[in-house]
């Protein structure tokens, strides 16, 4: 008996109507996965971000509005906080009743170490293991894990810092000499190329010597330059007790690159009174045209140089240049900044709703109409096309290209928590800068600190 | 406070046994009467004393607590005994800001108080323009400090700050960077302390040099006392006690103050404007020692406690 198997055009239909029904049911599903939990009461969220920087209120605001298209019953309310709060006094705001619902937290401040440690913070593993989120941002997420195996923050961009602006205009007039790959290839090369530039009334290289990081951020680029990836990786971890000490602070590759530091500072690169100018004096130097570089980050494009260039203020197209290396042969690379995350705090009154949209703050649809598309930042996924990056400014396309052809290398002062890092080193180098102390004096410190770490934890 | 009676014995005016009944009565109608006003008093003073439990005493000895304890801003407290005030007390950099901080206190009290001084003697001696400058003196009073900070950072900026311009513009050279040395940073600080603190002293001296007696000055004038010398020998003299509360008051303010200098220089360049509450401040916001900055604030309120009564009594001893 032959069997047929005809289909006729009712079924076709009625097929069509069920599987679509059943498509939509599904992808309804994926969108919104908590949906039936959640609930639709009406509900607030808060959120917090900082008020400068890679410009977080307007990625905030994007994901918010699409968020809320999709929960209409969700009003987000946002706090902004500065960057001197952040990794400070928010400690008390994030552990009192009235904590946000989605919380920032500078993975390398004291905030962050102690909510980690009290158990402050919701676990984030739902996150991470929907969506593919850890292989979707890769290392720096397999980083955030802490030693328990949960992940108590997510990061949402990644900023370059240590990148070198320099004003074309400034360098022509000055007749200094930038290589052509960009790289500079010694201190000393460095510190000709400031001279040449005092010369003809331009700053060498202006930064904000007042703050408390740019300071220490030079440490991050050229330090791996003068000693090994195993040495790297050890100061990066060795202030964990379970991690034996490997590398000293007092071996020669960290005594090369304090004495690198000091000899920029004293060979008269910087603008004159950058200890007691901050980051915006610096930028404000620069964008006026009175500096050759500046040290800065892939948030300044979009940021400051539009703002000045729409002023009328900035005059040029601002162009890149890499720290020198240490050690002759190596080349020194940009910084990556995965640092400033969010979170939900336990005393988060909207845990399950906080989740929900920090969820899908990081999905690759969050990412690009947050990040993306309303800031202008690189996210910190790597699932979106780099075709996607339409607006992203040029100055950070080039930025990418620089990491792309000599790759990146994460900082000391980003990885490890600011008491034992940043925070302790920076005011160290700034006396290196004065003449105040002395390479072998900075790392006896360090080294003292990092053995007081290590016995009596942080 | 204190409630005074009256003594009973003023209202006997008889000694007749009518006037005893009398006294009698009266006496226990006020007894009966002051107890019930001793117990309306001690109920009404019950919220003052909640408030200064709760807002006063609770915090202290909180703090005290908290500076024999380690915590890094959550959790339970660990207590550590002594440790703290060893470290306090061992530590190069406690020196130091405990050093410049009475530099800085005491400065800007000394010359506060000077310059008030001689502005309320000049603005009562009807100079040219008296009247306008009552006013303009008391503007960086009401100005917000933060503002003041940022303006005056701005200010001795080298090449585009106004200081500098207005140097620069009188042949002196223009690229003076205070703010950026650890040698010189401290001064423009105490400058801005002194610029923003004057108005207020100002009226307060203004004040007191206007309350003394007319014809004191003119009696000296008449014995031929010249300006200087009614200065120093009548109007210094009799505002001496407003001078040393003034004083007092303006170390104990500028001790404890912290918007300016942190405004002005974050405690920097490496740490050479870190007065002691901007220390605290670092200590238990960015090290995460609140144990530690909890010990600074106790030995700095003992020492601005002895400080405060010095100047109480030496104030108590020239009004006498």
């Amino acid at each position: 008996m032959k069997s047929s198997f005809r289909v006729s055009g009712k079924s076709v239909v009625a097929l069509s109507a069920i599987s679509s029904a059943f498509a939509l049911v599904l992808s309804g599903l994926s969108i919104t996965p908590a949906s039936a939990a959640l609930g639709t009461a009406p509900v607030t969220l808060t959120v917090q971000h900082e008020t400068t920087g890679d410009r977080p209120e307007e990625e905030w605001a994007a994901v918010g509005k699409a968020f809320v298209k999709k929960y209409p019953n969700v009003t987000i309310k946002y706090s902004p906080i500065t960057n001197e709060a952040k990794g400070g006094p928010n400690l008390q705001v994030l552990s009192s009743d009235g904590a946000p619902d989605i919380a920032l937290l500078p993975l390398n401040s004291n905030v962050y170490t102690q909510m980690v440690k009290n158990k402050a913070l919701v676990p984030l593993n739902g996150i991470f293991a929907a969506d593919n989120t850890v292989a979707r941002i890769g290392p720096p997420a397999a980083a955030l894990k802490q030693a328990d195996g949960k992940y108590y923050a997510t990061p949402h961009v990644v900023v370059y810092y240590n990148v070198l602006w320099t004003n074309p205009d400034a360098i022509a007039k000055s007749k200094a000499k930038i290589p052509a790959s960009g790289h500079f290839a010694s201190v000393a090369q460095l510190i000709a190329f400031g001279k040449a530039c005092s010369k003809a009334g331009y700053a060498g290289l202006a930064i904000g010597g007042k703050t408390n990081f740019q300071a220490s951020w030079m440490f991050d680029s050229m330090m791996p330059t003068a000693v090994s990836a195993k040495a790297l990786n050890n100061y990066i971890n060795s202030y964990k007790p379970d991690v034996p000490v490997t590398a000293k602070w007092t071996d020669p590759g960290i005594l090369k690159t304090l004495d690198a530091l000091g000899a920029i500072a004293k060979g008269g690169v910087y603008q004159n009174g950058y200890l007691g100018q901050d980051l915006d004096q610096a930028t404000a130097n620069f964008t006026a045209g009175k500096s050759c570089m500046l040290l800065g980050g892939t948030w300044m494009p979009g940021g400051a140089f539009e703002t000045e260039t729409k002023k009328g203020a900035m005059k040029f197209t601002p162009g890149l240049a890499v720290l020198p290396s240490v050690v002759a042969g190596k080349k020194a690379t940009y910084t990556p900044y995965y640092g400033d995350a969010y979170g939900v705090p336990t005393k988060s009154k909207n845990q399950e709703w906080a989740l929900e949209l920090l969820r899908y703050f990081m999905t690759d649809e969050g990412q690009r109409i947050g990040a993306l598309e309303a800031a202008g930042n690189l996210p910190v996924v790597t699932t979106i096309p780099q075709s996607a990056y339409t607006k992203v400014p040029q100055g950070v396309k080039d930025v990418l290209a620089l990491v792309a052809a000599y790759g990146s290398q994460s900082g000391w002062t980003s990885e490890v928590p600011g008491a034992y890092g940043q925070t302790f080193l920076n005011p160290l180098i700034q006396k290196l800068q004065e003449g105040k102390t002395t390479s072998a004096e900075i790392a006896k410190a360090q080294q003292a600190k990092l053995e007081d770490v290590r016995k009596n934890g942080l | 406070m204190s409630v005074k009676y009256e003594s009973p014995s003023n209202e006997v005016s008889t000694s007749s046994t009518q006037g005893r009944t009398l006294f009698s009565r009266k006496k226990k109608a006020r007894i009966g009467l002051n107890a019930i006003n001793v117990r309306s008093a001690r109920i009404t003073l019950i919220p003052v004393f909640v408030l200064l439990f709760v807002f006063l005493a609770l915090p202290m000895i909180n703090s005290v607590n908290l500076s024999f304890s380690r915590w890094g801003g959550l959790g339970p407290l660990e207590p550590v005994g002594l440790d703290n005030y060893k470290f306090l007390f061992s530590d190069a950099q406690m020196r130091y800001s405990s050093r410049i901080t009475i530099f800085y206190a005491f400065s800007v009290a000394f010359l506060v108080v000077a310059i008030a001084t001689l502005l309320a003697a000049a603005v009562s001696a009807n100079v040219r323009g008296h009247k306008a400058m009552k006013i303009i003196w008391f503007f960086p009073g009401i100005a917000p400090p933060t503002a003041v900070a940022i303006f005056w950072s701005s200010s001795f900026q080298p090449e585009s700050g106004v200081v500098n311009v207005i140097l620069g513009k009188l042949g002196l050279g223009d690229d003076y960077a205070w703010l950026a040395s650890s040698d010189t940073a401290l001064y423009p600080v105490i400058f801005v302390g002194v610029w923003s603190a004057v108005g207020f002293a100002f009226l307060v001296i203004l004040g007191a040099v206007e309350q003394i007696p007319v014809s004191l000055r003119e009696a000296a004038l008449v014995d031929g006392a010249n300006v200087r010398q009614q200065f120093t020998k009548i109007t210094l003299p009799l505002i001496r006690p407003i001078l040393m509360t003034i004083f007092t008051l303006q170390i104990i303010w500028t001790f404890n103050g912290f918007t300016v200098v942190w405004a002005m220089t974050t405690g920097g360049p490496s740490d050479s404007t870190s007065i002691l509450p901007i220390l605290a401040y670092k200590e238990a916001f960015r090290y995460g020692r609140f144990g530690t900055a909890a010990a600074m604030a106790v030995v700095t309120g003992i020492f601005l406690m002895i400080v405060g009564t010095i100047g109480i009594r030496l104030s108590r001893s020239e009004q006498q």
